[in-house]
């Protein structure tokens, strides 16, 4: 189940970013030459290439969850940048090439970054109630 | 509120009597803490059965299927399933922390955030437990419960 949620978040979060970012590229006349269903198409196969590279990271790794991130980014990127290659539709020159590994690296660091963020405000919220919490005192008992 | 505790030998059993004008959380909380101290988990070591107390167990943990009960030394086996342990202790200082482990909040020491966005429970005994993300907003709530009654 949180395998097929992971797919399905993945997936969805990998075909925003890259219809955001076709639709930059169609706003700078790049793609504006491009049938709309072969642009479309692709991006819908990025984001299976890239969903498949999760689900099997997440299969033959289950436990490697400190190496997610490290394995993930530079793994979903190549499988974008080479399906953007071999599918052949898009003619993305190398600064395109980067556009997308910087887009795919700030989605992934704003989601580590805010992951982050929000498990230390949840670490000191919990401190504080744990120095809060009545702790029974041995000596008024007596 | 008052506290009186009279000690002689002429008392058998422990009696507990609490005179209020209404049952409102903290007390209620309070009298399920009491509760729990008459009930005692089975635990299972080396063949042999011996009854844990509640307030010596640090955690429990299911893992292939089987419950385990974590004291501050030494593990034991445990009849009970996740679920039957949760419904009974979990109105007390025990709170569901993974889907295979339910944690004795009176054994806490802290909470460390690790870089993969998760918590860490660190216990008294030095013990570190993992404490799924979806968990956290129920431990939050106990934790505040516990304390609110300062």
């Amino acid at each position: 189940m949180k395998l097929l949620r992971d797919i399905i978040t993945g997936a969805f979060c990998t075909f925003t970013v890259l219809s955001v970012l076709f639709g930059v590229l169609c706003e700078a006349d790049v793609l504006v030459n491009l049938p709309y269903t072969q642009v479309v198409f692709t991006l819908l196969l990025m984001s299976a290439g890239t969903s498949a590279f999760v689900a099997l990271r997440e299969l033959l790794l289950p436990q490697a969850e400190k190496l997610k991130y490290a394995i993930e980014l530079p793994g979903c990127t190549f499988i974008i940048l080479m399906t953007v290659h071999f599918a052949g539709w898009l003619e993305l020159r190398a600064a395109y090439f980067l556009l997308v590994f910087a887009m795919v690296l700030v989605v992934y660091l704003s989601v580590w970054f805010l992951t982050w963020l929000q498990s230390k405000h949840d670490e000191d919220y919990l401190n504080a109630l744990l120095s809060r919490r009545e702790k029974p005192d041995p000596d008024s008992e007596k | 509120m008052k506290l009186n505790i009279e000690q002689s030998e002429e008392y058998g059993d422990v009696e507990i009597t609490i005179r209020c004008s209404a049952v409102d959380a903290p007390l209620r909380r309070l009298i399920e803490q009491l509760r729990l101290y008459g009930f005692a988990v089975h635990g299972k070591k080396d063949g042999v059965t011996v009854l844990i107390p509640p307030e010596e167990i640090y955690y429990f943990e299911s893992t292939d299927g089987k419950t385990f009960v974590y004291k501050e030394k030494g593990v034991y086996e445990c009849e009970l399933r996740l679920y039957e342990i949760e419904e009974r202790f979990c109105r007390g200082s025990f709170v569901r922390i993974s889907k295979a482990a339910i944690l004795n909040t009176q054994k806490l020491k802290g909470f460390r955030a690790q870089l993969n966005g998760k918590l860490e429970a660190q216990l008294t005994n030095g013990e570190r437990l993992e404490v799924n993300r979806h968990y956290v907003p129920e431990l939050k709530a106990r934790l505040a419960e516990m304390g609110g009654s300062k």
